[in-house]
């Protein structure tokens, strides 16, 4: 199925972020980005969904990046990264509903890890890599992921935030028979400074991503406290 | 940049990462290893300040935190050193978008009088993003920092531009300084915004 094509592709979504849900208890109503008479989803394709100002719309994500790993001694061994693994999202973008910032992105099945926002300027690529602290997570074919609302950082501060969407969303033509399920996010490691960019890392997440001075929490895998 | 965004070329990043090593590993170990950080000679600190030194701490600063020893101090600074040093990678699309100056560019010497500001605005880019990359780094590390005067600066750090062109023994040379310094006692000077 040509990109080309999908541009125009039809897609009823919406999304919900946790702050959000809290604002509506109604169920949430499924949008009309635009019309694609006749659309089809590729069964074998993945199609990931996002709520994100123009400054942090075009992501990088890693397809399948080993951890790095610290065998002591103060080093850090980064995880070698094939090209292949390199996804540039702006390349895939099916639809975009400028007055709501939402994306829907085709992607390949896979688990990614979101590398940073990267683009290009009058010295090559600029923008931010998450190399100190950021979130993987799965994709899985057929089905629409929601990653939820990315939010810049605020004046003065560095990295971006995620709001993970909080419930199933249903969807319009051509994703009649989908939701878009959230994301399920889990915290990642360090990772190499591959194009020469500003360093960064994301924001915590409560119960997913936290840190501890530059160590990585997968809050996730922290025992709840004793009752 | 935002006006640019939407244009890369996944190619372009291919290409780079092709030429990029595969992974990149700093080791602390060895350079800490042997070293009797009592012989560690470090540059006279004290300075007046005054409103056009303070102007140039964006630039020329060191690190500390409390409690953190020789060692950890080396290793957390080697760690930002590669993070910050990676160099610009050129895209496919940069040059299409640069904004330089093209006036002169019809007369003798225009073609080169334009190479000499790129050249110029690309190193004191790689200068800012050097800067920016190191008190990102060492902040998530818990460190603060300290202004210092340019003169200071250089006796033991090296200019973004020259890194590269540095002796590695001059690198761990000047890094031992900065660890020394980092985990040594509490400056007396007031710590800057990181």
């Amino acid at each position: 199925m040509r990109i080309a094509t999908l541009i125009a592709a039809a897609c009823a979504l919406t999304l919900s972020t946790g702050a959000q849900a809290q604002d509506r208890k109604a169920a949430p109503q499924p949008e009309q980005i635009a019309h694609y008479p006749g659309g089809k989803i590729a069964p074998e394709r993945a199609y990931l969904l996002y709520r994100a100002p123009l400054s942090l719309a075009d992501l990088m994500l890693l397809r399948m990046p080993p951890e790095a790993k610290s065998p002591g001694g103060g080093t850090v061994d980064y995880p070698a990264v094939d090209p292949d693994m390199v996804v540039d999202i702006a390349k895939t973008r099916l639809a975009f509903l400028r007055d709501r910032n939402l994306f829907l992105i085709e992607i390949q099945p896979g688990t990614y890890t979101l590398y940073g926002d990267i683009g290009t300027g009058e010295f090559g690529f600029e923008g931010h890599c998450l190399c100190m602290g950021t979130v993987s997570f799965e994709v899985r074919a057929g089905q629409v992921t929601n990653l939820g609302e990315l939010i810049p950082p605020a004046a003065g501060t560095t990295g971006f935030a995620i709001v993970p969407a909080s419930a199933p969303l249903p969807m319009l033509p051509p994703f009649t028979d989908s939701v878009a399920a959230p994301a399920t996010y889990h915290a990642g490691g360090k990772l190499p400074n591959l194009l020469g960019v500003e360093i960064d890392r994301m924001a915590p997440i409560p119960g997913v991503l936290g840190y501890e001075r530059d160590n990585v929490i997968d809050l996730a895998s922290v025992p709840a406290p004793a009752q | 940049m935002m006006l640019l965004r939407g244009m890369l070329a996944p190619a372009a990043i291919v290409a780079v990462l092709a030429l990029a090593p595969a992974a990149a590993a700093q080791s602390g170990a060895a350079a800490v290893a042997t070293v009797d950080v009592a012989k560690i000679k470090l540059p006279n600190l004290s300075f007046t300040a005054n409103a056009r030194i303070a102007a140039g701490y964006d630039r020329f600063f060191y690190f500390h935190r409390e409690g953190v020893d020789f060692a950890t101090a080396y290793a957390d600074l080697a760690e930002c050193d590669a993070l910050a040093s990676a160099p610009i990678r050129r895209s496919n699309d940069a040059g299409r978008y640069s904004a330089g100056d093209f006036w002169g560019m019809s007369t003798l010497g225009g073609p080169l009088w334009h190479s000499l500001q790129v050249t110029s605005r690309t190193r004191a880019e790689r200068v800012r993003l050097h800067s920016v990359n190191m008190r990102n780094c060492m902040r998530f590390k818990g460190y603060r920092r300290y202004g210092l005067p340019e003169a200071i600066w250089k006796q033991f750090n090296l200019d973004a531009n020259d890194i590269r062109s540095s002796t590695p023994a001059k690198l761990v040379e000047y890094r031992q300084k900065r660890a020394k310094l980092a985990s040594g006692p509490l400056p007396l000077a007031e710590a800057i915004a990181p």
